[in-house]
């Protein structure tokens, strides 16, 4: 009988032990479902802003992209003009009579083709223009109104259902988006850099032209995976996520099309702009004067084609001076430098993306209007 | 007493395990949220010091001190399609493009070693780490170093290391802040154009070469940089005062010159070429005559360059650079002409007003036609306020008009 009473001494022991010790499993699994949580939230956030960015992003890629196919357009009416008018000067190596060695072109022929690609030219460039134009409507008042459609469609098609949609269980709150501060101007370096460099930008910059920031809560209101568990209750917690995302120009180019290669043309050999002799009802060279990468771009050359749009490029000099051995300093930068004596096309310019940012916009309250709530713990 | 005493040892000793192996999981799990944060914030510019802190009242301690951060290089980014675009161009002695990116890499967030449960048995390391996007701008300048996209073995180190390169963190971005601009767009065009005399007639000895060639700065319509970036409309249009107004008037100028250039069939080419010859020469005037004939040049006949929508054909170009000046550089415009009464009538004109008269008898439209006085910024602000001329044809004046 006394043994027996001893031998049930630990049956409390087990009892006690094993709540205690459920009680703090279950704690720790709702800790680690209250992370998880957490990091899905912020995850969400995440795609949402940088999602409803790409509005502006697109919208400053448009832009660039109608800006240089203009100035392509341009250069080329400018090139053409000039070569009629060599034409009506008796200028540029074209002859009213039989063509020769030194006279190779037919002056009527050529005034004729190059009428014919001018009128077509400014037409394609009216047609830009007007383009330009449209994209401009789009005002920065219409973008934010497509943010929150985008942020609402986020809501509203779920990622179960397709790549392209958000996390469902959330609500996103979107802060109106705002100019980001501390821009630098862009300036013109002749012959060198283009860049900030901490050059002031001109006040009353119009709003269209400001990068914007834009900062995203994504908020649901979790239930408990043990909302109750003998007589005690859980209570939902929040989980909530928080990300910011602005626009920049991640790739920064000086692009001269006539002397850089472009590997998806035909062999991948052709310049992006290749030579354009619109002096020729064929676009093709002159017979007589040929086409001579070598000095199709030095106008002092014999044979140099007077009648055709050039896109070439002059030589620039790179300028920096390296840290001295063993320093760890960063090379001094000094741009580019050099003398004009070709044609050139060349452009400053670059695209658009987003990037994330951290948020800025202070305490975040969640209220029930833009916090998902009695989202279940396990909801998919 | 000694199989009770057994009995409960061996019980709390189980206990014991499972309380520890509870712990443990809660290590983990603070770990993993840990670095999770650590990661995300790291690489949206937070220090590590400042992490560390924040994280100091939500984790262990031991969890929240211990988290390393490490960069992995950007993944290649395929240096053919460079070489393939650039060839040899990226030399730095013979430049004439460059390119500077944001690259995105893999950035991590690991707990090291030092991060372990205290057990009753000595520490047991907790492991979790995470991974973020970062982003890092490379080849700055317009890659002035010229190296290739994934270089790291020049100017004596790793090239995509901080002091080569920098994180992009747009909102303090201060050694990198030639990325960190509104939109801009700014072309540089030039073009050759033959300087030698005027030949009526046309088909003088040539030779293919020309005898004075001359290099022009042109200016486009479309530029996208500080002068234009606070338009007085605060409007980003094409219409008069809004920030592509450039482009719309240029194209208004375009479009009304094709009536200076007559269309013809190939069989009177050589008379044609003639009269619109005739026309230039006479200063796109009515009073000109056609080539031996004193029939009147007509529009029709040697082009409508004389009143284009009111604005005559020399105000476009009063021919600034072939009054060429010789005490400014060969490659500069000269200040435009701008007093009208003196229109089309520039032969021993001083036209630029510059003390230099034109000696060239050449007029007409030019390709140099709206050059840099509706850029006065650009190339590099040549045309100082008051220089230049207010623009003819600002604003649209027929419907269809871009800018009307």
């Amino acid at each position: 009988m006394r043994m027996h009473a001893q031998r049930g001494q630990t049956l409390p022991v087990w009892t006690f032990g094993i709540i205690t010790t459920l009680m703090l499993s279950l704690m720790v699994f709702n800790y680690a479902n209250n992370v998880r949580w957490q990091i899905r939230a912020q995850n969400a956030s995440d795609a949402v802003a940088q999602g409803i960015m790409s509005v502006q992003t697109q919208h400053y890629n448009e832009m660039m992209a109608t800006l240089h196919a203009a100035a392509i357009e341009e250069y080329r009416i400018r090139r053409t003009m000039a070569a009629m008018l060599y034409i009506l000067q008796g200028s540029g190596g074209c002859t009213t009579g039989a063509t020769s060695a030194s006279q190779p072109f037919d002056c009527g022929i050529a005034y004729a083709s190059l009428r014919t690609n001018y009128v077509a030219q400014v037409a394609r460039y009216t047609q830009l223009v007007n383009q330009m134009q449209a994209i401009s409507q789009y005002t920065p008042a219409q973008q934010q109104i497509d943010m929150a459609a985008i942020a609402q469609s986020f809501e509203t098609t779920c990622t179960s259902t397709g790549p392209t949609g958000g996390d469902c269980v959330f609500k996103f709150a979107v802060t109106s988006p705002t100019a980001r501060p501390g821009l630098s101007g862009a300036i013109v370096d002749s012959s060198g850099e283009l860049n900030g460099d901490g050059y002031a930008l001109p006040a009353n910059i119009a709003p269209d032209f400001q990068p914007l920031q834009i900062e995203v809560t994504a908020c649901a209101q979790v239930t408990s995976p043990f909302a109750s568990f003998f007589k005690m209750q859980a209570a939902p917690f929040y989980a909530i996520g928080r990300a910011g995302a602005t626009s920049a120009m991640v790739t920064q180019e000086w692009f001269a099309p006539g002397g850089l290669v472009n590997p998806n043309s035909p062999g991948g050999t052709q310049f992006f702009q290749q030579p354009e002799f619109v002096e020729s009802p064929t676009n093709t060279a002159n017979a007589t004067v040929g086409y001579n990468p070598a000095t199709f771009c030095t106008a002092t050359s014999t044979g140099y084609d007077w009648y055709a749009v050039h896109w070439c490029t002059n030589n620039y000099t790179s300028s920096f001076t390296t840290p001295s051995p063993g320093s760890t300093g960063s090379p001094t930068l000094g741009g580019f430098f050099g003398h004009t004596v070709n044609d050139e096309y060349s452009v400053w310019t670059g695209w658009w993306g987003v990037l994330p940012l951290a948020p800025y916009s202070g305490t975040f309250t969640p209220s029930a209007g833009n916090c998902a709530s009695n989202v279940a713990w396990n909801s998919p | 007493m000694a199989e009770t005493a057994m009995a409960i040892s061996f019980t709390l000793i189980l206990l014991f395990g499972m309380i520890q192996l509870v712990a443990l999981s809660y290590f983990q799990v603070a770990g993993d949220a840990a670095v999770f944060v650590a990661a995300h914030e790291y690489t949206l510019g937070v220090s590590p010091a400042t992490i560390a802190s924040a994280e100091s009242s939500m984790v262990p301690q031991g969890i929240a001190t211990n988290v390393i951060y490490t960069a992995a290089p950007p993944n290649p980014v395929g240096s053919g399609l460079f070489n393939s675009i650039y060839g040899n161009n990226i030399n730095n002695n013979e430049r004439d493009d460059g390119y500077t990116l944001v690259r995105p890499q893999n950035f991590t967030a690991y707990l090291n070693n030092s991060a372990a449960f205290p057990g009753i048995l000595g520490n047991l390391p907790v492991n979790s780490a995470s991974v973020e996007g970062y982003y890092l701008m490379t080849n700055q300048q317009m890659n002035q170093f010229g190296t290739g996209p994934d270089n790291s073995a020049t100017l004596g180190g790793n090239y995509l290391n901080a002091a080569n390169a920098s994180p992009f963190l747009p909102q303090s971005d201060a050694t990198i802040a030639n990325m960190n601009t509104p939109p801009y767009y700014l072309p540089s065009p030039v073009i050759q154009v033959c300087g030698d005399p005027w030949q009526a007639g046309g088909g003088h000895t040539f030779n293919t070469q020309c005898g004075n060639p001359h290099v022009w700065f042109l200016g486009l319509g479309e530029f996208l940089e500080n002068s234009n970036y606070a338009p007085t409309s605060g409007l980003t249009g094409v219409s008069a005062t809004q920030a592509f107004a450039t482009m719309a008037q240029h194209q208004r100028i375009y479009a009304n010159l094709i009536a200076a250039f007559p269309a013809y069939s190939g069989a009177t080419a050589d008379l044609y070429i003639g009269y619109v010859q005739k026309q230039f020469a006479n200063y796109n005037g009515t009073t000109g005559t056609l080539p031996g004939s004193s029939t009147p040049c007509t529009p029709n006949i040697c082009g409508a360059g004389y009143s284009i929508s009111g604005v005559n054909l020399c105000w476009y170009d009063p021919m600034g650079y072939w009054e060429s000046s010789a005490t400014k550089p060969s490659w500069q415009p000269q200040p435009l002409w701008s007093n009208e009464s003196q229109k089309c009538n520039f032969t021993n004109d001083d036209a630029g007003g510059d003390g230099v008269k034109n000696t060239q008898g050449w007029n007409g439209a030019s390709p140099a036609l709206v050059y840099e006085w509706d850029q006065p910024n650009f190339p590099g602000a040549y045309m100082l306020p008051g220089n230049y001329p207010p623009n003819p044809t600002a604003g649209g004046s027929a419907a269809g008009d871009p800018g009307y």
